[in-house]
This record gives structure tokens, sequence and C-alpha cells, in this order.
């Protein structure tokens, strides 16, 4: 059973985000709010029309142009000719190609095509709208401006339920956050709250996933020939230090390592990697020490990340290795690029991090 | 700014149990300028890139009925009072084109756009409705290129040619009837694409497209009481040649089909629900 036992109440001029894994149900409760398909059993009651948008692009004809499809599309959702007319402008505008107007879908890129998909759809005059993974699609432009736009719905007191991944979109637009689980909701409530108790929960299964393979000596097999092992943890004042030990049955020579280090917040994951260090691994066992100085951090959730590869080819990677957190009051990290040491058994090198905001 | 108070409006209920009958019809009435829409970007998607463009049925039906005339006119030499062959099979084609046509894509209609009924709620009678209109087209235009050739095959035209509409809309209703019951067990039974060919093909056979339903004997002449198109077509000649006026216990034939697209339309609203799920 894809839901069960599902309450919500939900008021004019709410905002529901609705986050959890694949598969949770989260799409099927949009689906059975549309009529798209019908409960097993109970019973919802709506007041007011309702936009669904479960797809960017649902029922566009690739041979028509641009200008046809606003109206086939427009009157799929419901929306009569006069209306269209009266908003075609602004439909232009958000699509944001004038010139291709006139020109068959089809020769539109796909960005093209999402933008002008949801420029219709957001001009629809409903009630209630649901949206499935719209926010997510487009250029930077375009994501920019897609959140303000159903910031302008909710301001109109619409009724808005988003699906999205995108938690730190979704937590600045909605009033609340529903996290699905397996079909059913296990948080309602306060974005953040919610939000954290997700990125929590969700990190948690990965190292459960980590702790699956890892046997009683400690050791994680990421593939036939390496097996990593946490040796040793230490935490002082100023550093943080963690030594892996990476055992692997014959030498390898021109081994590049990577290190990932994710400082996770609520809504989302900053990563600084490390770059590639050239080495080579004798036969047996190699420790790699890992010495972060506090400095350098900002205060909050950390995990590592190893990569590693052969002539440019990811030939091992484990996400999650090792996690920790610590507290500081540096709220203003000493340096914006900062540095972290990374040495593999005595060659010690110092590695500048390339910061990668996702 | 006005905004307009949800707990005004009327509340409606999403459950498993089906559509009430009435509800239903108001429902699908209210959204037949989708199936408007539907029609139109059909038209306008299948002629776009084309070369024939709007003439492609009314070509089609041309060589069509040019063979028909060699096989059935000049070689068997059937026998079709004072009016010529070729104009006899024509006005014989241009309905059963539509009649078929009709029965195919109204058939066809859900399968081929599964992806929307995943993705959208309407009322999903309106995409088999949808299909009776691009036909309509190209039934015209065949049309009118008919009376052109009524003209040069030197015959007149007959004031009862405008008596025509109503033998088209018994194609409409009977196409249409027997095309949602299809459209209504495909959802289910994926072999109605596959079986609608070998029904239409079968069905050009027992009407009377290139033959007079009088040259039928009579012992089997029950096959053309349970066609619909038997009586139609027959009609359509008798208002435009003033052949003799079908036989009216023809129309008995449109019982069975009546049935057949009340039992399809009962189909789609009490499971439409399931359908996005079904298919």
């Amino acid at each position: 059973m894809a839901l069960n036992n599902i309450n919500l109440d939900i008021k004019q001029g709410e905002a529901i985000g609705i986050i959890g894994p694949n598969g949770s149900g989260k799409s099927t409760l949009l689906k059975i709010l549309s009529e798209i398909t019908a409960p097993d059993s109970g019973n919802v009651e709506i007041r007011g029309k309702v936009a669904s948008i479960l797809e960017v692009g649902t029922g566009f004809n690739p041979d028509l142009s641009g200008r046809k499809n606003i109206y086939l599309n427009a009157r799929l959702h419901g929306m009569k000719k006069a209306e269209v007319d009266t908003k075609f402008a602004e439909i232009v505008e958000l699509f944001g190609f004038p010139n291709f107007l006139d020109t068959p879908v089809k020769h539109y890129s796909s960005g093209m095509y999402m933008r002008l998909a949801f420029a219709v759809v957001v001009h629809i005059d409903a009630d209630i709208y649901l949206l499935d993974e719209v926010l997510s699609v487009g250029d930077v432009e375009f994501q920019r401006k897609a959140p303000d736009t159903i910031l302008k719905l909710k301001q109109k007191k619409k009724t808005v339920l988003i699906i999205s991944h995108h938690l730190s979109q979704i937590d600045r637009i909605c009033d609340k956050l529903a996290l699905f689980t397996t079909g059913k909701i296990i948080q309602y409530g306060n974005p953040f709250e919610v939000g954290i108790y997700y990125s929590k929960t969700h990190k948690s299964k990965e190292i459960r996933e980590n702790t699956l393979n890892t046997d009683v000596s400690g050791e994680i097999i990421i593939n036939e020939t390496i097996i990593l092992t946490i040796q040793d943890q230490t935490e002082s004042q100023e550093q943080i230090g963690r030594t892996l030990s990476i055992k692997t049955l014959q030498a390898e020579e021109c081994i590049e390592i990577q290190i990932v280090l994710n400082r996770r917040t609520p809504s989302n994951v900053i990563s600084l990697i490390s770059q590639k260090h050239e080495t080579t691994l004798k036969s047996g066992s190699t420790n790699l020490h890992i010495q972060l100085n506090k400095k350098h951090l900002l205060p909050g959730n950390y995990s590592i990340d190893f990569f590693a590869f052969k002539n440019g080819e990811n030939i091992a990677s484990k996400l999650d290795l090792t996690d920790f957190s610590f507290q500081t009051n540096n709220s203003n990290p000493e340096s914006q690029n900062p540095y972290w040491i990374f040495q593999v058994e005595t060659n010690v090198m110092h590695i500048n991090c390339i910061q990668d905001e996702n | 700014m006005q905004y307009r108070d949800f707990n005004k409006q009327k509340v409606r209920h999403i459950n498993n149990e089906p559509t009430k009958p009435l509800e239903y019809v108001t429902r699908s009435l209210n959204q037949f300028g989708l199936a408007l829409s539907f029609a139109k970007s059909e038209i306008q998607g299948k002629n776009a890139q084309t070369f024939l463009g709007y003439f492609i049925n009314l070509f089609q039906i041309l060589i069509a009925s040019m063979l028909y005339w060699l096989i059935f006119g000049y070689i068997l030499k059937i026998d079709t009072g004072n009016v010529p062959f070729p104009l006899f099979v024509l006005t014989g084609l241009i309905p059963w084109v539509y009649f078929s046509s009709i029965i195919r894509d109204a058939g066809n209609s859900l399968i081929d756009n599964k992806h929307l009924l995943d993705k959208i709620y309407f009322p999903r009678v309106i995409l088999p409705m949808s299909k009776v209109i691009p036909g309509l087209v190209d039934f015209t235009i065949a049309m009118a290129v008919a009376i052109i050739f009524v003209l040069l095959f030197g015959m007149s035209i007959r004031w009862q040619i405008i008596l025509i509409p109503a033998f088209l809309s018994i194609i409409i209703l009977s196409g249409f009837a027997i095309g949602l019951w299809i459209a209504s067990i495909s959802v289910r039974y994926r072999d109605t694409s596959r079986l609608i060919p070998y029904l239409i093909n079968f069905g050009f056979f027992v009407t009377p497209v290139f033959y007079p339903s009088t040259i039928v004997p009579d012992n089997i002449s029950f096959i053309l009481y349970i066609n619909p198109a038997a009586f139609a077509i027959e009609g359509f000649r008798w208002a435009m040649f003033g052949t003799p006026f079908p036989d009216i216990y023809f129309l008995i034939s449109l019982i069975p089909v009546l049935i057949l697209g009340f039992w399809g339309w009962r189909n789609f609203r009490r499971k439409e629900k399931y359908y996005a799920d079904l298919i």
C-alpha cells in the first residue's frame, strides 16, 4: 500500500512542503488529491478549484508552436481562452523567450520547454496548487524566479502543496513540512525542525548502510581490492583528526586519493573538496591521516567522503565514511579558502580546498 | 486585494465511489471545450510537416476508389444501377472511412494518451469524444470533392442532399458508441488495439461500400441489419443519387450499438478513477 492513515487539515493560504525519500508516497498523495487515482479507502474534502502540476509539460504537442501550446496547456488545466488572452503577456514574460513563441516546441531546448510549461501553470487561476518537483527544473535564473512565483501565490491566499527534494528552497516557502516515509507522515510541522529531523534520519540511514558491510574488525570493504578501516579518532581544542587505514591486496601505483568534507545544515550540504593527492599504496595497510584545523571551519555536523582514482577513473568511493560534529563560538572562520592537512603516511601535504555548494 | 474565500465554495469529496450519473454528464459537458482543444491541436499537429496536409485523407480515398472500381466495377462487374461505379464507391467510402476512423481513434484514445491519464485529471470520456472531430474535417473536404465529381459525371444535385447530416449523425453516433466501449475495455485488455484493424477490415466487407444492399441474398441480409453503417451509407446514396431508400428495418442495428455505447459510458463513469493505475 502506497499510503496509509494520512490525516491532514490544510487551510486556505497555507503552503505545505512534502518531503521524504523516493517511493514514500508523496506523489501518490498528490495524485489522489488531483483525482488522477482514487484512494482504496478514506475521503478527501476539497473546497476550491485544484490545479495540479505533477509533471511540467504534460500535454504539450511537440509539433505546435509555443503560442498554440500555451493555449492548449491552459485549456488542459481548465482555463478558458479569454483568461489566457488577458494573462498572455505575463506568461510570455515568465517564459522569457518571446522570439521563440512561433517555433514548434520540439525545437526548444529542454530548459525552455520546462519554462514555458511552468509559466503557463503558475498563471492558472485555481485555489489550490499541487506541485510535484517543479522547482528543480530550469537554469539558475529560473530557479531563482520559481520560488518567488510561489510566494506570490501565497500572498493571494492560495493553498500550495509542493513536493521537493530541495530543502533549502521549500523551507523558505512553506509554512509547514510533512515528512513521508513508507506511506506515512512521520513528522509534520515547523519546516526547520522537520528539515533537521529529515537530514538526520536520512544520514543515519546511510551510516546504517555503511555498517552493513563492516565486519567485526570494523573494516569497510569498498571493493575487492581496497578495504578501509577507521583507525583512530582524535579531537583537541584546535584540531580534529581522523586516521583511516587503507588495506590493499596488491601494491597500487599512481593512485590518486581525494577527500571531501561535508558540512550538513538542515537544508543543504556544503562540501570542501580536496585536490587529488597522488601516492603509491604498498600491499597491506597504508595509513591516511586527516587533520582539520577548527579555526578554518564553521561549527556544525561534518562527514567525510573518500574517493580513489586510477588513471583518472574512480576505482573506489565511500560516502559518509566517518562523521563528527563540533561546536565552537567560531562564527567567522579565519580563512575564506581553508586548507587542511591531508597526509598519507609520511608524505605530508597541505591541500587547498575548493568550496562546492550544492 | 480581494481573496476568494474557500469556505464559501462547495465541498467536493474524493473517494473510491463511482461518480453519480448526472454529475458525470455535467462534468463531461463542462469540459467539452477541452475536447475541442484536443481535436484542434491534433488536426494542426497531424498536418504539420506534411506535403498533402488536409488533403491526405482525400488522396487515400481517391486512390482506394480507383482500385475498387478496377476490381469490383471493371473486373467483377458489380451492378450499381444508373450510378457510375466510381461515384458509387466514392460515396460509400467517404462515410465508411470516417466511421472506421472514429472507431479506431476513439478505441485507442486512452492507450495513446497514457501519459496524460497519469499526470492530469479531466473526465476521461473527453479523449474518445475529441477523436470524433478531426475526421469530420476530412469528411467535409472529401464530401465537397465528391459533389464536384457528381457534377463532372453530368449528374444533377438532388435537394435531398440536405438530409446528409441526418445520416452523418448515425455514422458519428454509432462510431462513437463502439469506440467508447472499446476504449473502456482497452484499459484492461490491451489486445483491443490489435483487434480493431481486423474488426474494421471485416466490417468493410459486410457494409455496402462497393456493392448495393439489394444484391445481398435475403437469407444472409441479417448481417446488414446489425451494421449501423449500412443504413447510413445507403442513406447517403439515396440522398445523392436517388437510389432506393434504405430498408427502415436497418435501423434495428442501432439498438446493439447504443447498448454498447451506454455500457462504455457506464464503464467510464464507474471505473475511470482507476484508469491511471490500470493502463
